[in-house]
């Protein structure tokens, strides 16, 4: 997988976990850019993005992660 | 340097490496009235002399806080797909946590910002000290599992000064850490478990706060601070619903449980409140599993 097909598989997990429509994901996206995106629901996305990879993060890869560029790489490294 | 601009300082340090926490905690001060702002400030100050004692830059403390906030992340990921808490043994977690100094330092720090930063965390202290100027008159108070000392510190401030001062806590790094942060001198410190712990007097008041879940057997440990309470002594507790952390043990999963629990030991409740870790109602935070805090004064 690369980046861009990552993103695609994001993009319905945070449209439904963030309960958003017409939601455009790019590596650059963080946190500020999308109101719903919050503490709470970033546990939600974790757990659905672990599900739908099934693949489970450690403590240590989640700590870093600013923007979609961070979560795509870190799915990346786990391939 | 002015306070205010301290918590902004934190805030914009947090921003840096770890904008989602930041964006929470904004909305947190945001919410919260001019007494929080002027309660930060004297915080603020007593923690930088604090940390200057203790030799932490206020860099360090932030990194161990978000790591604790990382942690937290970790253990809710798992709590939200298995609906228990990953930890269940008290001596394990005795061992890599409380007997940990490095583990202890972090948590400790962390929890002690967190004071500061976490709406719920202001919350419930200022209700403990909304309430606890009704027992100034009490002669003698133990603390349990004190922690950073914040609580016994603020109690010290406002009792007689004849009232005679305990602090218990299993971890000796939290010993050392409340022995820094409280300005009281003449206080007793037992480092040990509270179920090894017994004592001649009766105490007047007890303080708990955030221990009962890190228990086993909660219920013996309601029976062990009854079994120190004199008989029109006061109980103060708090206690966290569904909390997955590095060192919970037992799961409450909303605060009737809590109440029942504290009712069957033979407890009554004088004071109460719940607070919300989310913008959400305290009511949707239990159905969703997601943490409230419960508080209490008791008595018998
Ligand atoms: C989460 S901290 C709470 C600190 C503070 N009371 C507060 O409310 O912020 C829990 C404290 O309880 C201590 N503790 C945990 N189990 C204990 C036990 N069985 N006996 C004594 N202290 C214990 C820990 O070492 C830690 O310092």
């Amino acid at each position: 997988m690369n980046i861009q097909e990552i993103i695609s598989q994001l993009t319905p997990i945070f449209t439904e976990v963030l309960d958003v429509e017409n939601l455009t994901l790019t590596p650059q996206i963080q946190a500020d850019d999308i109101e719903e995106w919050d503490s709470l629901s970033h546990i939600q996305l974790i757990v659905a993005i672990e599900k739908h990879f099934n693949l489970k993060f450690t403590s240590l890869e989640i700590q870093g992660w600013k923007n979609v560029q961070d979560i795509c790489s870190t799915i990346l490294n786990k391939e | 340097m002015d306070e205010t601009i301290s918590l902004k300082i934190i805030v914009e340090k947090i921003e840096v490496q770890n904008p989602l926490h930041a964006k929470k905690l904004k909305e947190n001060i945001r919410t919260l009235d001019s007494n929080y702002q002027h309660w930060a400030k004297s915080f603020l100050q007593k923690t930088e002399k604090f940390l200057k004692k203790t030799n932490v830059s206020l860099d360090d403390c932030i990194t161990f806080y978000l790591k604790k906030v990382n942690d937290s992340i970790f253990e809710m990921v798992n709590f939200f797909q298995t609906g228990k808490y990953r930890y269940n043994s008290f001596d394990e977690v005795n061992k890599r946590v409380y007997s940990d100094p490095d583990v202890m330092r972090y948590n400790m720090l962390s929890l002690l910002l967190s004071q500061v930063l976490w709406k719920q965390h202001y919350i419930i202290f200022d209700f403990f000290k909304k309430h606890i100027s009704e027992y100034v008159e009490s002669k003698s108070y133990l603390e349990i599992g004190g922690g950073h000392g914040l609580f016994i510190n603020e109690a010290a401030k406002l009792f007689n000064t004849s009232c005679n001062f305990e602090l218990l806590d299993i971890s000796e790094t939290s010993i050392e850490i409340a022995k820094s942060f409280i300005d009281k001198k003449n206080i007793t410190y037992y480092h040990m478990d509270i179920f090894e712990f017994s004592s001649k007097r009766l105490f007047d008041f007890i303080s708990m706060g955030e221990v009962l879940e890190h228990v086993e057997k909660p219920k013996d440990l309601l029976k062990k601070v009854k079994s120190l309470l004199k008989p029109e002594g006061v109980f103060f507790i708090t206690v966290p619903t569904n909390a997955p952390d590095i060192d919970h043990i037992y799961l409450f999963n909303n605060s009737e449980e809590i109440r029942t629990l504290l009712k069957e030991s033979g407890f009554k409740i004088d004071y109460e409140i719940e607070v919300s870790t989310e913008k959400i109602s305290v009511d949707d935070a239990h159905k969703r599993k997601i943490c409230v805090i419960y508080a209490a004064f008791l008595s018998f």
